[in-house]
């Protein structure tokens, strides 16, 4: 029993030194982590006059964008009448949206249209959050890139909501539970941008520094762990929120604009019954 | 501006954002649980609902990180 004892006491002693031993030579432990929130350019590209910068963040993407082209050409080349194994995989991946966009309120010509784009996204955005496992630095560190996506993504929200409905459908999915609630209705579509852009970049960055600070820290084993959790199913995650975010939107509009036209019914009904019974009652006395 | 009182108002963001983040989940989750074991029969229903709850309650959460993290890295 002492022996063990006394070996594990060795164990964590040496472990302890190992550690002392490793932060002197990072004793700028700041200076790493300023290094690694350096946004700035690589190096330039002249064109011209003009020179563009080239960050990691457009490497990673680039990189990416490959990665993303790939693996679409991939799985959807030559369907079959009886589908193999790759074939499965892309028809579960667009069945799984498809269900997604029917059970939040779109009809099968809406989630046609909506399927593509959102299937795009979602690819776009798991491949550049799932790169941070090649030791690349994930393109949502950088805030330019989720808040670019975030803009984009709102656009084509509104867009879609606009051509399902029409502006009168727009309009009634906005004021539909009173009109008084409109400039609260309208600042949502601020906010959800932001959040949007907040929630990948948070989450990104977050998770980014705190694997690079163990790394810096820890060089041993544990980064790799961690790295399981916070690249890979984190990634995963967060592409898999920003899909259902966007099918949410777009059907919240349709959705509203529905149940907007379903109320106005019922009260020109309602109205309609009430003028009748007016006139039933109104006619005996004056019958009498 | 003196750095320990940033580290200070860094440390108490994140802590109390997350503090209530997790209780706000445990609560989502346990009358989740709570409607499953009533009616198992829409397990797959409450499990997506939840799925979007969670989500919410924790992108406060990652605000406050986003908070913290400003305060650590650009103000200090």
């Amino acid at each position: 029993m002492l022996v063990i004892l006394n070996y594990f006491q060795a164990f964590g002693k040496a472990f302890l030194d190992q550690l002392k031993s490793l932060l002197p030579g990072q004793s700028n432990l700041s200076d790493g982590i300023t290094e690694l929130l350096d946004f700035g350019a690589r190096f330039y590209i002249k064109i011209g006059g003009y020179a563009i910068p080239i960050s990691d963040t457009l490497i990673s993407l680039w990189i990416a964008m490959i990665l993303m082209a790939v693996l679409g050409i991939w799985l959807g080349h030559k369907p079959k009448d009886i589908p193999d194994k790759k074939q499965t995989v892309a028809e579960l991946l667009v069945g799984g949206l498809q269900k997604l966009c029917k059970s939040s309120g779109l009809n099968e010509q809406q989630t046609r249209e909506v399927v593509p784009f959102v299937g795009t996204i979602g690819i776009y955005v798991l491949v550049a959050n799932v790169i941070s496992v090649f030791k690349l630095r994930p393109p949502a560190q950088n805030p330019a890139f989720p808040v670019a996506l975030a803009l984009f993504d709102i656009i084509y929200v509104l867009f879609m909501g606009f051509r399902f409905v029409g502006l009168k459908g727009f309009w009634g999915s906005i004021s539909q539970p009173l009109p008084a609630l409109v400039p609260f209705k309208v600042l949502d579509y601020i906010i959800k941008p932001v959040s949007l852009a907040f929630r990948l970049f948070g989450n990104i960055f977050g998770s980014y520094i705190l694997i690079e600070f163990v790394s810096l820290v820890i060089p041993l084993a544990l980064p790799a762990v961690l790295g399981l959790w916070f690249d890979l199913a984190d990634g995963i995650i967060q592409a898999l929120v920003f899909v259902y975010l966007t099918i949410t939107y777009v059907g919240e509009i349709v959705e509203g604009a529905e149940s907007a036209r379903e109320i106005k019914a019922e009260k020109a009904k309602a109205k309609a019954l009430k003028l009748a019974a007016k006139k039933n009652t109104v006619e005996p006395t004056s019958t009498n | 501006m003196d750095r320990g009182i940033i580290a200070l108002g860094a440390g108490l963001a994140i802590g109390i954002a997350a503090g209530l983040g997790g209780l706000g989940i445990g609560v989502a989750s346990s009358r989740a649980f709570d409607a499953t074991a009533r009616q198992p029969e829409i397990a797959g229903k409450i499990q997506s609902l939840l799925f979007i709850a969670i989500v919410f309650i924790e992108s406060t959460t990652i605000y406050a990180l986003v908070v913290s993290l400003l305060l650590m890295f650009v103000f200090s």
